[in-house]
This record gives structure tokens, sequence and C-alpha cells, in this order.
């Protein structure tokens, strides 16, 4: 009884919004246009993105105003949703939406690094305060590194962050992302960890997300930035679904890639990495789908719970990943069969 | 209130700025919104059309000024010098150029430049002792001279969590570092990491990817942690004392410099202001706009204020009615002495929009009576006054709201005759003639139970009738009229009263049935109000919702105005109910005196007895005023989402 007090309104109110996601056939004929004008008139005119480009003048349409207007509009989503949790949910969700405020640091870092200047870039998070305490101005005023990290100084991502100032630029941000991202899902998966009993399938799939993550590190650490294997493996997470202590070993002390897709291929996700030459151009977007799948099926296995809402903020993430890789790929020209396979959604 | 556009040459912002914030008379907007909402209307001048052209070009103040290192180094001479940072409204008169203050404040900065860097460098040292202290919690006998001068080997002390120790050892087989675990001071794990020095990035690496906290050991204090301990400890005594002469020593330019700095923190935090300011204006590239709301009192001192700036500055005024909708006129509340405070009671539920009365007079009188009547005691009463005057001088109108209240429960308190819990004690102090003039609640319940009722009336009257002014001056004519707290609820709620109380007291004042024809009437206005409203102002479509929708509505609406009633009118019983409450607890306690018998059980139990009434009811009382302020009255009249009235004001923002 109690979960249909907590639950009903809110799955009700995602029903309602499931039903203006684009459809098959949206992504159908946006793959086959000619440009990323074409897309954007298409979001104008047929699909529920109309309502976001009201404001807009056709003359500033470009790559970089329509997706940041994507993703504002997506966090209104947000907000939508939050009126519906109630009691010690609405902290879970917030902490979810913590996830962007991750995001955007990485991005104030990623231009702080390539010394550009962020003094505008707040204007780009009109909705920061719904996921952030941070002061997004003030984040804007630092001309360096070392003055960004300052300001962060009293939130879970300071200490990490202050510890990378001194190392290599080009290594900077590799260990500076990876890091708030271990921060931020560690501190994910014990709040999550709460609900085991629960929302046992979002746990899961948190745990495969960690699965990802720790793959990847080892992955993009060992092969790019030559990091020792100990260093590595120390920075793997713990609470994994199928990669355990014992294989994230082994995968960090493989010799190349070859060996560690060798490894993965005899472990629970071997289907990712049966494409043979291909693997690796394809892993991540592998990754995203394995997630998203997993998130549909357990939607549907699912009655009462917190599951619809977090599918539904990941199937939102993934349509506005699509979207920006549409978007992108139409801007650069690319043939829209090698489109195809890089969306998350299978078509 | 008025709006007010300025519209200034750049040259003078700065000026005009300074005066907005000495006259704290002008409450801002963002003249971005305003311009926006192409609501700057402006007197075109034949000169002004050059200007008028550039309002295409309209775009925020984007100069933006550097104070932070003239506050960081203001801020450090203060603190030196030993002076508390407080504003001095007197010391912002005088004109001022600002870098001239900056001049000023970097040539005393330099000045104790010695001082300064000897103050530096002893803090830094003491904070790396105090980092250093840790060693106190190391239970191995270790000599840290011999280990850190080691040929082959790094060592490096600090601390590491539990977790990622486990980490560490996990994969301890692959790590070329010897790990050793050599003491604990509070929730710190201290540890001591050995390793070959030509794998010191290797190592380094490592550690930093468990988040070893590195504690750096100074070299001259290297030894066994006993005698590090009295090293650091006689050390850090010799700096206390040193940075004591040292700011001593500041202290002298005390006097030298104490006043400039004065004034040099008023200015800048003046000047912080009006960096705060700029926000708000927008800019051309000439002029400067500036938009905002004054008092209709304060209109033409303003205007022949500026008037100084001659030609440089254009000055024009609009009348609420003429400012576009989207820009809520804020709301300055005026009220005498007496209900001043209580205009907190009113903020603390919305502040009144502008177009609504504003009910502070109201509500002060309302709550000083409930609660006088819900908590009567001379005693008591005087105790409450005398708490709110010291109050008031830490918080104004909590201390305000608590004296007036107090002084309620005195005046409620002596006709009650209670004092300090103990009846027909005031009685006696009177003659036997004027007896009657005291009315003991325990002895009258009835009468203080209906009192209340009767009392709760009148409130519920006096806030129908606001509720019908808010809604008719709102021009909201389904409700003011034909709502259920409008006119025609107003009728039925006297009719109905009407005809109950007759029937109780078989007493008719109006025909029965006349009555109930007007009852049936009134009920019909209120069912149809909205079609009947929207008839009335010739408004298409009738009803905003399917008509059947709607009466169904309505009909439940209806039966719910009766049980309001019902239940407004019994709500108030409480008042009555409390103050019998009040001397019950009382009657509780002095009835275990009697039972201890003893004088010292008297004389405890009327302490402990008084302090128990007074905070825990006196509490409750506090609350169940507020609840039927807020909830019987405000529900039926107020919907207080206006803005409130807040003039730009130099403010002492203090710390860095």
């Amino acid at each position: 009884m109690s979960n249909v007090r907590r639950f009903a309104a809110l799955n009700t109110k995602i029903k309602s919004m499931v039903g203006k996601l684009l459809t098959q056939e949206d992504y159908q004929n946006m793959l086959v246009m000619n440009n990323e004008k074409e897309i954007f008139d298409y979001l104008n005119e047929s699909t529920y993105y109309a309502n976001i480009f009201k404001d807009l003048n056709e003359e500033d349409y470009s790559v970089t105003t329509v997706e940041s207007h994507i993703k504002n509009y997506i966090i209104t989503l947000y907000k939508k949703i939050m009126c519906f949790i109630t009691g010690d949910y609405q902290k879970l969700f917030r902490l979810l939406m913590k996830r962007f405020e991750a995001e955007d640091i990485k991005t104030y870092l990623r231009a702080l690094i390539l010394k550009q200047d962020v003094s505008k870039l707040y204007l780009e998070y009109p909705n920061a305060s719904f996921y952030s305490k941070l002061d997004y101005r003030t984040l804007s005023q630092s001309s360096d590194l070392t003055e960004f990290v300052e300001c962060l100084n009293g939130t879970i991502y300071y200490k990490v962050l202050k510890l990378y100032l001194n190392e290599s630029t080009d290594r900077m941000l590799f260990y500076m992302e990876m890091n708030l991202d271990r921060v931020y899902f560690s501190k994910l998966s014990v709040e999550i960890s709460k609900y085991k009993g629960d929302e046992r399938p979002i746990f899961d799939i948190l745990q495969m997300n960690i699965d990802f993550l720790n793959f990847q590190w080892i992955y993009r650490g060992r092969k790019f930035y030559h990091l020792s294997s100990e260093e590595v493996l120390n920075y793997t997470l713990p609470n994994g679904h199928y990669l355990n202590y014992e294989l994230l070993k082994t995968l960090a002390y493989t010799d190349d890639e070859i060996e560690l897709f060798e490894i993965m291929s005899q472990t629970h996700y071997k289907k990712l990495f049966e494409h043979d030459d291909k693997t690796e151009r394809f892993l991540e977007r592998d990754m995203d789908r394995y997630l998203y799948k997993h998130f549909l099926k357990s939607d549907r296995e699912s009655t009462l719970n917190m599951v619809t809402a977090v599918t539904f903020t990941h199937r939102l993430e993934f349509e506005m990943r699509d979207l920006f890789t549409m978007i992108e790929a139409k801007h650069y020209g690319v043939s829209s069969h090698e489109l195809k396979d890089y969306l998350v959604r299978v078509l | 209130m008025k709006l007010l556009n300025l519209v200034i040459e750049k040259s003078q912002a700065h000026g005009v700025l300074k005066d907005i914030a000495l006259q704290e008379r002008i409450h801002l907007i963002n003249s971005m919104t305003e311009i926006n909402e192409s609501n700057f209307k402006l007197k075109v001048d034949e000169d002004l059309i050059e200007e008028v052209k550039g309002l295409c070009l309209i775009d925020n103040f984007s100069e933006k000024k550097d104070y932070k290192t003239i506050q960081d180094k203001l801020y450090k001479l203060m603190d030196y010098m030993k002076l508390e940072r407080v504003l001095d409204k007197a010391l912002l008169e005088d004109e001022y150029d600002f870098d001239v203050l900056r001049g000023e404040i970097s040539s005393i900065y330099d000045e104790l430049s010695e001082i300064r860097d000897r103050i530096q460098i002893l803090e830094a040292e003491k904070s790396s002792l105090e980092e250093m202290n840790i060693i106190e919690g190391i239970y191995e006998e270790i000599d840290f001279n011999k280990l850190f001068n080691l040929n082959f080997f790094n060592v490096k002390f600090g601390t590491l969590s539990k977790e990622n120790m486990e980490r560490l050892t996990k994969n301890y087989d692959n790590i070329y570092a010897a790990i050793l675990h050599i003491g604990r001071k509070g929730s710190n794990e201290i540890y001591i990491v050995v390793s070959l020095k030509e794998l010191e990035l290797e190592t380094d690496r490592i550690l930093r990817s468990v988040y070893f906290e590195e504690i750096k050991l100074l070299e001259e204090y290297l030894d066994t942690p006993a005698h590090m301990i009295e090293k650091i400890e006689h050390r850090m005594m010799f700096i206390d004392q040193e940075l004591e002469g040292l700011h001593l020593e500041a202290k002298h330019y005390d006097e030298k410099y104490g006043h400039r700095l004065m004034v040099c923190y008023s200015q800048l935090m003046l000047e912080l202001k009006i960096e705060q300011m700029k926000k708000q204006l927008a800019v051309t590239n000439n002029y400067v706009y500036i938009t905002g709301w004054v008092s209709e009192s304060d209109c033409m001192e303003m205007e022949s204020h500026f008037n100084h700036y001659g030609a440089k500055i254009v000055f024009a005024t609009r009348d609420v009615t003429d400012v576009s909708h989207k820009i809520k006129p804020p709301t300055k509340l005026k009220n005498n002495w007496l209900f001043k405070p209580f205009e907190m009671l009113v903020h603390m539920y919305g502040t009144p929009s502008y177009s609504e009365l504003d009910p502070t007079a109201f509500v002060g009188m309302a709550y000083m009576l409930l609660f006088g009547a819900m908590f009567g005691d001379l005693g008591q009463g005087l105790l409450l006054l005398i708490a709110g005057y010291f109050i008031k001088k830490k918080a104004e109108s909590p201390g305000g709201i608590l004296m007036r209240i107090g002084l309620f429960s005195m005046l409620f308190g002596f006709f009650y005759d209670s004092f300090f819990g103990y009846e027909h004690v005031i009685s006696k102090l009177f003659p036997e003639s004027l007896s009657k003039i005291f009315i003991r609640p325990i002895e009258n319940i009835n009468t203080v139970l209906i009192a209340g009722v009767v009392s709760g009336l009148i409130f519920l009257m006096i806030s129908y009738g606001y509720s019908v002014v808010n809604k008719l001056k709102n021009k909201d004519i389904k409700e003011g009229l034909f709502g259920r707290n409008g006119i025609a609820g107003i009728v039925l709620f006297i009719a109905t009263l009407l005809l109950v109380a007759g029937s109780f007291l078989n007493m008719t004042w109006v025909p029965t049935d006349l009555m109930k024809i007007i009852m049936v009437l009134m009920v019909i206005l209120m069912v149809i109000r909205e079609p009947l409203a929207n008839t009335i102002k010739k408004k298409k479509p009738l009803y905003h919702e399917p008509p059947t929708e709607y009466y169904v509505e309505s009909s439940f609406e209806l039966l719910e105005t009766f049980l309001g009633m019902l239940s407004n009118t019994l709500s108030f019983i409480r008042v009555g109910a409390f103050a019998l409450n009040h001397v019950g607890l009382f009657m509780a306690f002095h009835t275990i005196a009697t039972l201890i018998g003893s004088v010292m059980g008297e004389v405890s139990m009327f302490i402990v007895g008084n302090i128990i009434v007074i905070g825990l009811e006196g509490l409750i009382v506090l609350i169940q005023g507020l609840r039927l302020v807020y909830y019987e009255m405000f529900s039926k009249y107020y919907t207080g989402d206006g803005l409130s009235f807040e003039p730009i004001e130099v403010e002492n923002v203090g710390g860095l």
C-alpha cells in the first residue's frame, strides 16, 4: 500500500512523459537528413522538443546552442519529476541528479586545461541550482585551474582534484575525470545500497555501470596514460557486479589490450567483445546499449518502485546523447549508414 | 509606489549609484527586464534622439573592477591591528575617490611589510607544527632522524584511511614499498612508507591513488617522537609569544592609521554595494539606465535631489497603474509603533501584495486579544513583558511582540483575578463593591466559552470584511460579490447565525421565512457565481470547464462552506478552553503543594508550576494564537504573494 502512495502518481507522470520520447520513426527520419539544420527543423516541427526552441531565433541555431537548450530542457523535465517524488527517495533522486554537477565540473576542467576562457560558461547552466549547491558564477570567475579547484573547497571533489594539480597536462584530465567519477560513484553506491531490498534492479544496474567504469579506467589508464598496474588497480571501485577484485587484478596486470579483451570475452560481458577488430571502436556504444537494454528490461519487470523513474532519466539521457551524435554527425557530414552504428538506440 | 526611471551619463553613474546607496529609499529592479517588457518610458526630447537610437545596443554593465586584492590587504591590516570590522555609515558622507584609498591601503600595507612577513612566516611554521602534532599518536619507538637520512631509501610519513590500506594490502605483493602502521590519533591511522629512492615516482603515484596524505616533518625536529613533541611544544610557545608581540607592534600603527582604515573599510563596503548594484543596470555606449521603486512620499524629494546633476540626468516616474502587470510593485508596510512588530507575523505568512490591504493592525489587535484571553495572568504577563524588554535588544520584532502580548496577558489577568496562578489575590486589594468586575474563568465556565465563540464571530466578520475589500480591489466580482468569502458568503453566514441563535434563544429578530428565502437566494448565487460574474463582465466562455463538472464541484463547495462555518466558529472555543486550562494546570500544582504540606513544598511547587505554565502553556498559547490568525482568519482574505520593499543600502559584509 505504501508503495502505491509513493509511486502511483510518479509512475503515471512518467508514463505520460515516456509517450513524448522520440520514436523509432523519428530516429529513422532524422537519420537520412542532409544537415543539422534539417534536424533542428524536424525537432521543431514534429517532436515534443518544439517547445524548447520557442525563444530561439532562426539565426541562433547552432550546434552548441541547440545542444545546451536540449540539455537544459531535460533538466526541467527532471525538475517536474522531482515534484512527484516523496520522502527518502528525494534524496536518492537528488544524488542521481548530482551527476550533472560532476559533468559540469568536467567541462570546466577541460576548458581550463585547454586554457580557454570560462567567464561566460555559467550561462550554459541556467538550471544548475536544481542539482548543485555550487555557485557557478564564482566558478566562472576563476582564471586558472588552481583557483578553480580552490573554489570547490568544502565539496567532496576538492580533496581528490587537488592531488593532481601538479600532474603533467596530458594526464591531468584523465586523472581528474576518473577521480570525479570515482568519488561520485562511490557515494552513489553507498546511498543506493541502502535501498538494496526494494530497489534491487537499480543496484544491479549501478553495479554493472561500475564494472564498465572499472574496465574503462583500466583500459584507458593502461593503454593511453601508461599508469602502473598497481596504481590503476587502486583506482577501481569496489561493488562491481560481475567483475570482482580478483578479476580486476588480472585485468590490471595484462600486457596489452588484446589480452585485456581476451579476458573480458570470457566474462559475463563476452558479447561486447565479439566484434573482432571493431571491438575498440564500438565499445562505448555497446556498453551504453547494454545498460539501456537492462534498464528497459527491469522497467518491464518491476511494478511500483523507483526503477521506472531511474529508467526514464537514463532513457532521456541516452536520447540526448543520440541526438547530439546525430547533430554532430550531420554537421561533419558522416553518412547515415555509418552514423547508425554510433547510436545507443538500435535501429 | 512609483516606478522610477533614470538615465544618466556614464561618467556620472558612480556618483548616482552612491547617492542611491546612501539614500536607502530606492528598491532597485533589473533594468534589463524592465526594458525587455518594453516598458522603459522616457520623455523624449530632441537632444535625446541619438540616445534613444542607442537603446538598440543595450547590454548589462560589463565593466568589472577587482576589489579582491585590495579587500584582502585591508582585511589583513585590520586583523593585525585587531580592528573590528564594523560599518560606520557616518564615514560615508565625505567625498572620496576609491583609487586614492586603494593607494593609501597599499602604502600602509607596504609600510607594515616587515611585520607582515614575520607574521606570515611564523603562522606558516605554526600550522605545519600543528600538523606534526600527530606524532603524539605514535606508539613505536622510532628515531626519525636516522630514518629520514637513509642513503638508498626514501621514507614518507602520513595518514591513510583503513579502507584504502586494505586495498594496498590486497595487492601488497606487487608494491615495491614497505608500509608500516606506527600509530593512531583520533580517526587518523599513521603510517610510514619506505621505498627505494629509484622507485620514488612509482611509489608516489601508488600512494596518491589511495589518497595517502603526507605530513612533512621539519628537518630540525627530527628525533624520537617523545623528544619531538617536547621540541614542538617549546617552539609553539615561543611562536605564540612572538606573534603576540608582533600584533602589539602592529597595534602601534592603530593610532596612526586606525581611523583611516575604518574609513577605507566603510567605503569599501559602499564600493562593493555599488558593484553589486551595477548588475541590475542597463548600459549603452554613453548612458546608464536605472530602474527602481520609490514610495510616493519620497518621490518629490528624490527628484529635487537628482536635479543636482542637471542635464546629465533624466528623471521620470510612473504610477503603478502604468506599469506592465508583469513587474510587481513591492509593498512597504506602514504601521504605528503599537502594531509594527506584528509585521513579522504577517511576513512569516507572506508579504501582502501591492493591491492588498495591509492586515498588520488587525493581526496585531487579534493576536494580542487572543493571547491575553488564553493566557491571562497579571504576574506571568509581567514576566513576559520583562523578558520581551530584554529580547528586544537582540531581536527587535519578537521582543516587541512578547512585550505587547505580555501586557495584554496582564490586562486579562487582572480581570481574571489571577496572579501567578493564585486567584482571589488581586480582588482582595479592592473594595467589595468592585468584585463584580472580576470574572474568574473556573467559576464562569460557560460564560468564558461562549465569550470565546462570540469574539471569534467578531474576528470572522472583520476577516470577511477584509476579504470583500481585497477581492473587489482586484476587480474579482466572482469571489468578491458571490464567493463564499464575499458578500454572499457574509449574508449567508449572518442569516444562518441569526436563525440558529434565534431557535436556541426562542427569539425572532427577523421573520424566519424571510431569513430562509435570503439563505436560499445566497446559496443559488454562490452556486452560479462563475457564469454570473462572466455575464456581468461580458466575458465568454461562461465556464472555464464543462458546466456539469462545474456544478458538481460547486455543490460540493457549498457543503464545505456550511461545514467551514461551523468548524471556523467552534474553533474559537479554544480561546475559552485555554483560559480554563491555564487555571486548571496551576490548580494541579497547587494540589501537589497541599499534599506535600510544608512551606518548602509550597514554594518549590509555586516556582516549578509557574515555570512549566509559562514555558509549556505559554508556548502552546503562542502557537494556538498564530493558528487562529493564520488559519481561521488569513485563509479567508489574505493571499500574501507580494514582494517586500527592500531599498538599497550599504551592508556590512564582513569576512572574506
